[in-house]
Parts: structure tokens; C-alpha cells; sequence
């Protein structure tokens, strides 16, 4: 089975490095790589079904209209919402989670608590302080508080009692963690809430979730999470760069004013005033992102063909087998939860002293690609006590073998630097 | 190319002026939002040359090293030469290229130091 993915993937016929061999690709939490179907759709797209969508009444435009609104079915029915109306495109996760937090934040009242998790990634933390600036200069004052994690880089959620208070309007939370491959128990946590909520005889918060990190590898339900927005983007489930989806429940992004504004999210315009369009249109000034969008459902086409039973067994045989790789050398850190039924296909690790930066130049001298850095959770970086760290990340391409190939790079990389 | 080449790895080891410089004339910060690399430059200035020249900071093999040489370079100089050195002679004191990649950490330390030749309270002394 796995050559026969791999067969559908034409970055793995490019050759690299000394080897010979294709890339060792271990940075897919960062970005995927494409089937042949995705970049077929691209071009067949603009070389036969493209023009501007909702607006001509020519036959072309239908077509495209129609393979467009197509897509947004498909996608309402991959994450179980009731209808396409609850699904919005955008250009990418982080512009689904700046929509929430100008729309629904500035719904927000002095006083009002936003909870995060300490292990956010930027883009689920810096919205959220910017609005509370914002409404800080109007002299609204928003409090934003974070769900602490425990050593083994879980989510204490012995303290959520203490955390959602009457105060608490929104929970915006990671399903899987970009750094410490962490599931978060989303279900047992949104129950937890509504019932805290039932206790303080107040509404229950928004619950947000960020699938960026889960889609690619696990089922995500918007009904069995129970949650009341899901953000995630396509590039990271194999589709194409620049399409973001953002759902909502219908009755909660109705009520929402809209985000951007100009075409195509009205319904009439008069020199002092404007209507606006129903959902998701409301959301989708401008003309979006046609191709990507249309091409998007073939990416999730190829993961459903897949199913999500094998990917995730087939991921999570890999993540096993590097963390018995990883936990035979003493000189490797590994971050995040050792079970595997509480983790994702996401490995962060240093190796003794050595930057991850350097070990990341030699590996790439070997043909393996890994992510360094903070990975754009500096917040969490200081809770770990480091400031940098490898990252691994697998997709359903990746084998074993690469997996050694990283194991020696790594052993290459200690010699380098004499440890 | 070879990145960890000698030099590198010995100045990563043992980095030159490592340290903090207490009654220092200027603290100079230079951080690389990219992968969050930082480094502190700590100088004395005597008779408009680098008196006494430190830092610290936390970062890979290529930008430890390539301040650890910058500042022995640099140490007596007049400040009046540091806005002339260019990227180009940082590669060449830290033995060579470091690829596309890796410029931003071999120049970290470099940005630092320029900071320095273009302080207004420079001028005005």
C-alpha cells in the first residue's frame, strides 16, 4: 500500500543529497506534499473550467460556480456539518482564527475571559491579545487565561473547574499539538464546560478548535467534538496552499458581523448603505481562491480513498517506531505524551547541546528534512524550559526506512559535533 | 561546503568575549524572528575604538561562532569602521559560505555590531 501512495506523490520522483534517494520528508506538520490528483485539478481548472464564480450567467461560470459550491458540500459533509452554509473559505488557518477573533471578539464585554492553552501555536494566541488591545483602548478590559500542561505535555484538565468561570465567553483550543503531538480530549472537555456552565447558570462559552495539526491524521467531527467553530487548512491535508476553512454553526455565524467587505458578500449596495449576503457568502468578500478551493476536494477525496483507519494506524506505526528509535539513544530529548493513544504523528526532540538549526543543516545534507525552531509556539517553548527544538512529523508518504535514515543523520550529527 | 568546519565548531566550543560586560558603555540586542535566535553585544568604547567587546546570547553552531570571531575582530577598532563591514567579509573571517539558509544566523551578531556604529549617542560624544 505504501507504494502505491507513494506512486501518487511527483515530489518523491525528484532525486536528492548524496544518496541518490528522493527527500526524507519529516516536516509535513509544517506543510504537505501533493498527489498528482491536486495538481491535475489545478491545471485542469484553469485550462478548462475557469471563470469567476456567482456572478455570470454564461455556462462556464455555472460550471465553475457549481465545482466551487461542490467543494463546500464536500466539506460540510467530511466534518459532519448540518449544512454548506456552516462552512467559509478562507485563505488559511490563521485567517479563520483572525475572522473569530474580530468578529466574535469584538462581541465581547469588559470583564469577559477568553481561555487558551499553553500549548497554542502563535497563530491561536496573537489574535487573541491583539483584540484584547483593541478593546483595551476603547477601555474594555478582556482577560486572557491559559489551560496549564503537565510534564508529560498533557493538558491539566484537573484545573478547567477553577479556569471557565461565569466570565469565560470563549474556549479556543488545539485538537493536536503542533509541537508535542498531543490529542487533546476535546469531547470530555467541551462536556466538562457545558456543565460548568449549567453550574454557573451562565451561556456556555464558544468552543473553538484548531484541526490544523488533526485533519491530516484523524477523523475530526464537528458534532461528535461538539464544538462550535473547527478551523483548519488545506495545505496540510495534501490540498493546495491558500484555502483555509472556518466552520460555524449556522445560528452563531449568522449573528456575526461580517469580516471583510466589497464583492460579492452583499446583497444590495446603495450610496449610504449595504445589506449584507447570508452565509457563508457574508464571509467570502471578493473573488476567493477558485482553483485551490476546487482542487481541495480532491485532497480530501485521496484521504477518504485512504480512509482515516489506515492512515492513522499506518502514522502512528511510524510514530511508534521512531519514539523506540529516538528512546534507545540517551543523548535524545523527546518532548510530548510517550503513550501513543494520547499523541499524533508529531515528534520534538533535541540531541544533547546541539542546536536544532545545526542538527537540522547536517540531516539536510543527508536527504532528511526536519523542521527547527520554536515552531511558532514560543509561550510553550518556556514552559518546556528549552528555546528551540527538532520536529519530525509523518505523513501517510513516509517509511521506516526514512525513519533510519534519520536515526543515522542524527548519529552523523553527534559526530560532528564530537558528543 | 563544509559548515562545521574546524573554526566553526572550535568557536562553538569555546566562544571568545563570551560573557557580559557590567559597566558597559552600550547593550546592544539583535534577535532573528525566524527561529528566534538572539544574541547581546556588550561594549566599552575608549578613545572612539571598541575598548571591551562580550556577548551572550543563545543560538546554533554558525551564529555562536560567527560572533564569537566578529568580536575578536572587532576588539580596538574604531567604531567608525564597524558600519563598513559587509556580510561578505563575515563569511570570509568565519572561513567561507554557509549556503542560503544559514546567512541570517552567520549575520545575527553582524546586525548587532552595525547597530553599534549607527547609535545617535554615538554622535553626539
Amino acid at each position: 500500500m505504501t507504494y502505491e501512495v507513494r506512486q501518487k506523490f511527483p515530489f518523491l520522483k525528484r532525486k536528492y543529497g548524496r544518496q541518490g534517494f528522493s527527500l526524507a520528508y519529516l516536516d509535513n506538520a509544517s506543510t504537505t506534499q501533493k498527489p498528482q490528483v491536486v495538481i491535475d485539478t489545478i491545471s485542469d481548472v484553469y485550462k478548462n473550467h475557469y471563470a469567476n464564480i456567482h456572478r455570470g450567467v454564461y455556462d462556464l461560470s455555472v460550471e465553475a460556480t457549481d465545482l466551487y459550491e461542490g467543494v463546500r458540500a464536500k466539506v460540510a459533509k467530511f466534518i459532519g456539518a448540518k449544512d454548506s452554509g456552516e462552512v467559509i473559505f478562507t485563505k488559511n488557518t490563521t485567517e479563520s482564527l483572525n475572522l473569530l477573533a474580530y468578529c466574535q471578539g469584538e462581541s465581547l464585554t469588559g470583564g469577559d475571559e477568553i481561555l487558551l492553552t499553553e500549548m497554542e501555536h502563535h497563530s491561536n494566541i496573537v489574535p487573541w491579545q491583539m483584540l484584547r488591545d483593541r478593546m483595551s483602548d476603547v477601555g474594555c478590559r478582556i482577560k486572557i487565561k491559559y489551560i496549564p500542561i503537565d510534564s508529560k505535555g498533557r493538558l491539566e484538565l484537573g484545573k478547567l473547574d477553577k479556569l471557565v468561570t461565569k466570565k469565560t465567553k470563549i474556549v479556543s483550543l488545539t485538537l493536536m499539538s503542533n509541537v508535542l503531538g498531543t490529542i487533546n480530549p476535546i469531547k470530555e472537555i467541551v462536556k466538562r464546560i457545558r456543565e460548568l456552565s449549567t453550574v454557573n447558570r451562565e451561556p456556555a462559552p464558544l468552543v473553538l478548535i484548531d484541526a490544523a495539526q488533526a485533519v491530516s491524521h484523524m477523523k475530526v467531527d464537528v458534532g461528535d467534538l461538539g464544538c462550535d467553530f473547527l478551523v483548519f487548512s488545506a495545505h496540510k491535508m495534501y490540498g493546495p496552499v491558500g484555502v483555509g476553512v472556518l466552520y460555524g454553526k449556522r445560528e452563531i455565524l449568522s449573528r456575526l458581523p461580517p469580516f471583510l467587505s466589497g464583492g460579492d458578500m452583499i446583497l444590495s449596495v446603495s450610496f449610504d448603505k449595504t445589506t449584507f449576503n447570508e452565509i457563508p457568502w457574508k464571509f467570502e468578500a471578493g473573488t476567493p481562491n477558485i482553483a485551490d478551493v476546487i482542487a481541495f476536494g480532491e485532497a480530501i477525496g485521496f484521504l477518504e480513498k485512504l480512509g482515516y483507519e489506515y492512515v492513522g494506524k499506518y502514522e502512528m506505526g511510524l510514530t511508534k517506531y521512531a519514539l523506540e528509535r529516538f528512546s534507545k539513544d540517551p543523548d535524545i530529548d523527546i518532548f510530548g505524551p510517550k503513550d501513543l493513544k494520547e499523541r499524533g504523528p508529531v515528534v520534538s526532540f533535541n540531541v544533547a547541546n546541539i542546536h536544532p538549526h545545526d542538527v537540522a543543516s547536517i540531516l539536510s545534507e543527508e536527504g532528511v528534512a526536519i523542521r527547527s525552531g520554536h515552531h511558532c509556539a514560543q509561550p510553550l517553548m518556556g514552559v518546556l524550559g528549552i528555546d528551540f527544538a527538532c520536529r519530525a512529523s509523518f505523513g501517510v508518504y513516509n517509511t521506516k526506512e526514512e525513519i533510519d535514515w534519520l536515526i543515522e543523520g542524527i548519529k552523523k550529527v553527534k559526530k560532528v559535533f564530537r558528543i | 561546503m563544509d559548515l562545521y568546519r574546524e573554526e566553526i565548531l572550535e568557536h562553538w566550543q569555546n566562544p571568545q568575549n563570551w560573557g557580559e560586560i557590567s559597566a558597559a558603555d552600550f547593550i546592544i540586542d539583535q534577535i532573528n524572528p525566524l527561529c528566534g535566535d538572539q544574541v547581546t553585544f556588550y561594549f566599552k568604547i575608549k578613545k572612539g575604538k571598541i575598548g571591551e567587546v562580550s556577548f551572550t546570547g543563545k543560538g546554533c553552531a554558525i551564529s555562536i561562532a560567527s560572533a564569537s570571531i566578529l568580536s575578536e575582530t572587532i576588539l580596538n577598532k574604531p567604531v567608525s569602521a564597524l558600519a563598513k563591514i559587509t556580510g561578505r567579509d563575515v563569511l570570509r573571517m568565519i572561513g567561507g559560505p554557509v549556503g542560503p539558509a544559514r546567512l541570517k544566523c552567520a549575520f545575527l551578531a553582524l546586525e548587532a555590531v552595525k547597530k553599534l556604529g549607527g547609535d545617535e549617542r554615538l554622535k553626539t560624544d
